[in-house]
């Protein structure tokens, strides 16, 4: 019996030491103050303050092509201040709870500024108000996480959808001027990304007019499926004799569905979308035979996430804030003005890369290798 | 006579029954028996296979309600008996199967199997239960874990249980079985001792040399029918054989083949030994059939495996000359087994693909089936053993017992094998059915393929074969050639036996020698240990890198992640403990936060608040009840139960938001992050539900019906725990403890998110497994699962603090749960359960 209670008693010492270690307390300091040296960085954007800090950029899933290239230009971004000395990046892998404690992780770590890419929207608030409060520079970017600028996080750095939406809306009344049959296809049903798309087409189009939606308002969802694109549109090109025009917030999800127009005898409609090279070169490949093919984009948004470490570094090193906390993103390509691009395809180059980035072609080629 | 008849009443039986009879659909298993124990007395029930021994011992436990007849204790007639009532009046039996729990140590058997009574007044538990075991001589420690006894140790146990109950009537059905020399004579010396206290023995057995050894007086039984009562010392053994056979013939056999000199040796069987037989041999010439017999469960089949290549054996097995290995014979040897509808035939298949499937090779063309061929010679090989089927498509489950056992010997004869074997080859099978078996054996063997036949029938076997080997525990006591083949001879050698278990490892008692260390490394609280090692090194280490890892915002931040997660793996660990999962847990966690997100919103009375709270609470126990309920009333599995309630929670989530919406009161979540120092006080809730848990786990009876229920469901029901009732609570405190996990979620992603708490289920799955608790049942810890969810954690929070790339981040958590499994799995490899 003596020797068990001993086992016992070593096992149990040994579950408080790691206790200890897990749960006590060395009075570590958490502060992420930054030495003011007053003198600006030359030759370095004038948002990159003469502070040097640790800067973590954190992805709430990073496993797709689309993500790759943001996150390089991310840190594209970061590496033009020389201020920036430290350089961290985690992902969530899909997983809220690794994203909660991404964040957490890096602010006991010590980095000066977080930005964020929030995939779990609104769950993710509390981490980031944890972060904020404990004094580090929270910037997250293009999910919408709700809370406030300067109550839960510094800024939310949002893309403007609506200006996308109005931008759709403005070719649309220009290529179609007498009214037009269009299809509009988003992401997850209720997302607020498709809503903000919609109100800006309306507010350009004008609700109840010539221009009329047909299939599911406020849009048809897709989750940005390609699988599920091309069910969606294989049942509405079924049901619907006349589409002059098909919305997409997501191009390159539908280029594995266009086909269906083809098989059923009808040349592919007008196309307002945003970017990709592989729908560049769909485009490149079939307008010859689809009279009706014309296509403008805007920009997928990669560079999103450049205003958003502009402005975290900004804030963090004693910068000059960047004026706006909006993305917008530009128009991209169009067919038919070829402005402020014609279609644009890097045929020796992978499909999933954007050229309205940034970062070169080539560049994203290389990192996807 | 080694008993002595002290002075105690014998005028008044103890136990007696009168004229029972018990008939199962029309079958008679008893008519008209009668039996009455005199209190102080070993009464020997002796008899065949069928004879119909267990049942009437089943009628005296109350298991069995007989149809006829009365049973009376101590001289008043009970109306109705059942277990319950029998164990009240003091019946104990010992089943050849015992029921214990292998999960659990030996001391925690036997408090989960004896009422509290036992131990009170007996000083230190511990003690008092060694002194139990002594006395029947199991030599364990107590704190050894039943899994790691042999066969002969678990019997012991068995026997200790139903002596520490100090019974009237002990029944003891073949106890001796799988004992060793010194374990029988302990035993003996141990029921003497019962049976001079004034206890009634009833102990049935088939060999007459221990009703010699043990009884007063014997009863024997045939045919489920009374065939005497002797006094032991009054009764010479031709007698007792006299009553044991002479069953009444029910088949005619082909004429049996009479060898001559000129025919060859094709199988010689030459001392071969394996698991549960040894240095069996014999030799048969080209058309002599070799019979097997013996009591059921003599090593026979286990013989029959290995010849047919089933199961590995030393020795040489040479067929037509040729010498052949455990697995060419394998491919060679055509093997019907005697339990048919299990191992024999694919119920749900057809005649036709049961019979072709072991000669597929035969129809091939190509690379595909010629249909063709197939349908021809199948159809003739049934035609000629004359299967009656509607059609050969029909499905096999659809026939009489008879023709089933034809189609195996269809698949048998289509594979065109070098050895025929088979095993209780009449068994279910009706008298005209037989004798068309027979002769097929017989042209089978005449074809010059040798045939081996075992059977419990000695009648059988009298009419079938040229050679007999009677089997006794594993040995080969006899080997009857020619005229000697008679039912009685047969019968006499395997009553008259006195060997002794083959097997080894099951006559040494001590197989390991149990020591505080590696009873430690068997036991639950090794893989703690070891994770607690691993926590403490890899938490030095990224100390070492980083001195902010302790730094209190870390540490509150990682033990509030462990917090939701570690409630979650407790409530997992239960289902996990009675051999069951919880699927649900994750998407119960997140529906009960959006439920909660309703009612705990800052402009929200405090009132409105605890409503909610009260009905996160109330849905819990709904969804324990539901999925409990699923399992044992609407017989789901675990797993699709728990599914169903995955998807339907899921489903429940969206159906109340479709998007996120109801952020969570600032005060609530500030109340649930209270820290003491750097230390959520919500985790040191956590640490106190776990020892309360690990505590109720090992020391009451919660706990031990838990691990009992996951350990062998059946021997659990055996020893009395209410399974139904066990697994119904245990899924509701799963639930419980995943509403504990949600409250802590609800502060850590603030808002109602029907998309969150999914993931939950596959961790708290790999925190329960890291800490060491069975998928299987029956074993684990609390504890455990609470450094389970603390390393997963830490794992998370490396990854970011030692800025490793996300790669590692997998590979951390894939490397730790196969290190854990291959560790946990090395530490208490189960030992191969012999006979």
């Amino acid at each position: 019996m003596a020797i068990r209670n001993r086992i016992v008693l070593a096992a149990a010492a040994l579950g408080v030491s790691a206790l200890a270690l897990t749960a006590c307390s060395s009075g570590a300091p958490s502060s992420n103050d930054t030495v003011a040296t007053g003198a600006p960085v030359a030759g370095a954007p004038s948002w990159c303050g003469p502070n040097q800090i640790t800067l973590g950029l954190l992805d709430g899933f990073g496993g797709n092509s689309w993500r790759k290239i943001t996150t390089a230009a991310g840190a594209d971004e970061v590496a033009k201040c020389p201020s920036v000395t430290g350089y961290e990046y985690a992902d969530g892998q899909g997983d809220t709870q690794k994203s909660i404690a991404d964040i957490q992780g890096m602010v006991a770590k010590g980095v000066n500024a977080l930005v964020v890419f929030p995939d779990a929207g609104e769950a993710m608030l509390p981490a980031l108000r944890s972060a904020y409060q404990a004094g580090v520079v929270t910037v997250p970017y293009r999910v919408n996480p709700g809370g406030k600028d300067g109550v839960d996080y510094d800024a939310w750095i949002g893309a403007d959808f609506t200006t996308d939406g109005e931008n759709w809306g403005k070719w649309i009344k220009t290529n179609f001027p007498d009214g037009a049959k269009i299809l509009f296809v988003s992401g997850p049903k209720g997302n607020s990304q498709g809503e903000d798309e919609l109100t800006g087409m309306n507010s350009v189009l004008g609700e109840g007019g010539s221009y009329e939606f047909i299939g599911e308002t406020p849009f048809e969802p897709t989750n940005w499926d390609p699988a599920l694109t091309q069910q969606v549109l294989t049942s509405a090109i079924a049901k619907n004799p006349q589409i002059d025009v098909i919305v997409s917030d997501f191009g390159p999800s539908l280029v594995g569905a266009l086909p269906e127009f083809t098989k059923s005898g009808r040349s592919i409609p007008a196309l307002v979308t945003s970017d990709g090279n592989v729908l560049g070169c769909f485009w490149t490949d079939n307008q010859a035979a689809n009279p009706d093919f014309k296509m403008m984009t805007v920009a997928t948004g990669n560079d999103n996430v450049r205003l958003a470490v502009q402005y975290a570094v900004a804030k963090a090193t004693g910068g000059v804030l960047p004026d706006t906390t909006v993305f917008d993103a530009p128009v991209f390509e169009d067919s038919v003005s070829g402005t402020p691009n014609p279609v644009e395809c890097k045929a020796d180059l992978p499909g999933d890369i954007f050229l309205s980035a940034e970062m070169s072609a080539d560049d994203q080629a290389a990192l996807l290798k | 006579m080694d008993t002595q008849l002290e002075d105690v009443d014998t005028t008044v039986a103890v136990l007696s029954l009168t004229g029972i009879s018990k008939s199962y659909s029309g079958v008679a298993a008893l008519t008209d028996v009668s039996l009455d124990v005199l209190p102080g007395e070993v009464h020997a029930l002796l008899g065949e296979n069928g004879a119909g021994k267990s049942t009437l011992m089943n009628v005296a436990s109350g298991t069995v309600q007989p149809d006829d007849g009365t049973i009376r204790v101590n001289g008043d007639p009970i109306e109705s008996l059942s277990p319950a009532l029998a164990a009240r009046l003091g019946i104990a039996i010992v089943h050849q199967h015992p029921a214990v729990l292998p999960d659990m140590t030996i001391l925690e058997n036997l408090r989960v199997a004896l009422p509290p009574s036992v131990f009170e007044g007996k000083g230190p538990i511990d003690e008092y239960a060694t002194s139990l075991i002594r006395a029947s001589g199991l030599t364990a420690h107590v704190g050894d874990r039943v899994e790691t006894l042999s066969v002969a140790q678990k019997h012991l146990l068995e026997i200790t249980k139903a002596l520490a109950l100090e019974p009237k009537v002990l029944v003891l059905d073949e106890p001796t079985a799988p004992l060793g020399q010194d374990s029988v004579d302990l035993l003996f010396a141990r029921v003497r001792e019962a049976v001079a206290g004034g206890t009634a023995v009833v102990y049935i057995t088939h060999r007459m040399a221990e009703v010699r050894q043990l009884a007063d007086r014997v009863t024997v039984l045939r045919d489920g029918r009374l065939r005497g009562v002797a006094r032991v010392d009054e009764v010479t053994d031709d007698e007792l054989l006299t009553m044991i056979i002479g069953r009444q013939m029910e088949s005619t056999f082909p004429p049996k083949y009479t060898a001559t000199e000129a025919d060859d040796i094709n199988l010689v069987i030459d001392g071969i030994s394996g698991d549960g037989f040894v240095d069996v041999s014999a030799a048969v010439k080209r058309g002599e059939i070799l019979g097997i017999a013996g009591v059921v469960g003599n090593g026979q089949s286990e013989l029959l495996r290995a010849l047919a290549g089933l199961d590995s054996f030393e020795g040489r097995v040479v067929v037509n000359g040729a010498e052949l290995s455990s697995s060419s014979l394998l491919g060679r040897a055509a093997y019907m087994p005697a339990d048919r509808h299990t191992e024999g035939l694919m119920m749900s298949l057809t005649v036709r693909e049961n019979a072709a499937v072991a000669a597929l090779k035969r129809f091939k063309r190509w690379a595909l089936l010629s249909r063709d061929r197939e349908v021809t010679t199948v159809g003739s090989t049934l035609d000629s053993l004359s299967v009656k089927a509607s059609s050969m498509d029909a499905v096999v489950s659809s026939l009489s017992g008879g023709n089933q056992q034809k189609v195996v010997m269809a698949r048998a004869l289509l594979s065109e094998p070098s050895i025929v074997i088979a095993d209780e080859p009449t068994q279910g099978v009706d008298v005209g059915a037989r004798l068309e078996i027979y002769k097929i054996l017989r042209d089978v063997s005449a074809s010059g393929i040798p045939v081996v036949v075992a059977s419990s029938d000695a009648k059988e076997l009298e009419g079938l074969c040229d050679q007999v080997v009677v089997m006794s525990r594993g040995n080969a006591v006899g080997t009857l050639l020619g005229d000697d083949i008679t039912e009685t001879r047969i019968v006499q050698s395997a009553v008259t036996s006195t060997a002794h278990t083959a097997n080894t490892q099951l006559a040494t008692e001590k197989v390991v020698r149990s020591t505080p260390v590696r009873r430690f490394i068997q036991g639950d609280y090794a893989p703690s240990a070891l994770l607690v090692g691993v926590i403490v090194v890899l938490g030095a280490f990224i100390f070492s890198q980083n001195a902010r890892y302790l730094s209190d915002f870390n540490i509150f931040s990682v033990l509030m992640l462990v917090s939701a997660l570690g409630f979650i793996a407790l409530g997992q660990t239960v289902s996990l403990l009675i051999g069951g999962i919880d699927l649900s847990v994750g998407p119960l966690a997140g529906f009960l936060v959006v439920v909660g997100s309703f009612f705990v919103n800052d402009d929200k009375p405090f009132g409105v608040m605890g409503l909610g709270i009260l009905l996160m609470f109330v849905l819990a126990i709904a969804t324990g009840l539901i999925n409990g309920s699923l399992i044992r009333f609407g017989k789901f599995t675990a797993i699709a139960a728990t599914l169903t309630l995955y998807i339907a929670l899921q489903g429940l989530s969206f159906l109340l938001r479709d998007s996120p919406g109801g952020y969570i009161a600032t005060s609530f979540t500030n109340l649930v992050t209270t820290r003491v120092g750097p230390i959520p006080l919500i985790f040191i809730v956590l640490v106190v539900f776990t020892v309360l848990l690990e505590l109720a786990l090992r020391k009451r009876k919660w706990g031990w019906r838990l691990r009992a229920t996951g350990s062998d469901e059946e021997a659990a029901r055996r020893i009395g725990v209410n399974i139904d009732r066990t697994v119904v609570f245990a899924y509701m405190a799963t639930s419980v403890l995943a509403f504990c996990g949600a409250i802590v979620l609800m502060t850590q992603i603030g808002v109602g998110d029907p998309a969150q708490g999914v993931s939950y289920t596959l961790s708290s799955i790999t925190a329960v497994v890291l800490g060491g608790t069975s998928l299987l049942g029956g074993r684990g810890t609390f504890v455990g699962s609470l450094f389970g969810s603390i390393l997963l954690i830490q794992v998370l929070n490396a990854t970011t603090f030692l800025g490793l790339s996300q790669m590692w981040q997998y590979i951390f958590q894939g490397v730790l749960i196969l290190v854990a499994a291959v560790f946990y799995s090395v530490a208490r490899r189960r030992r191969k359960v012999l006979v």
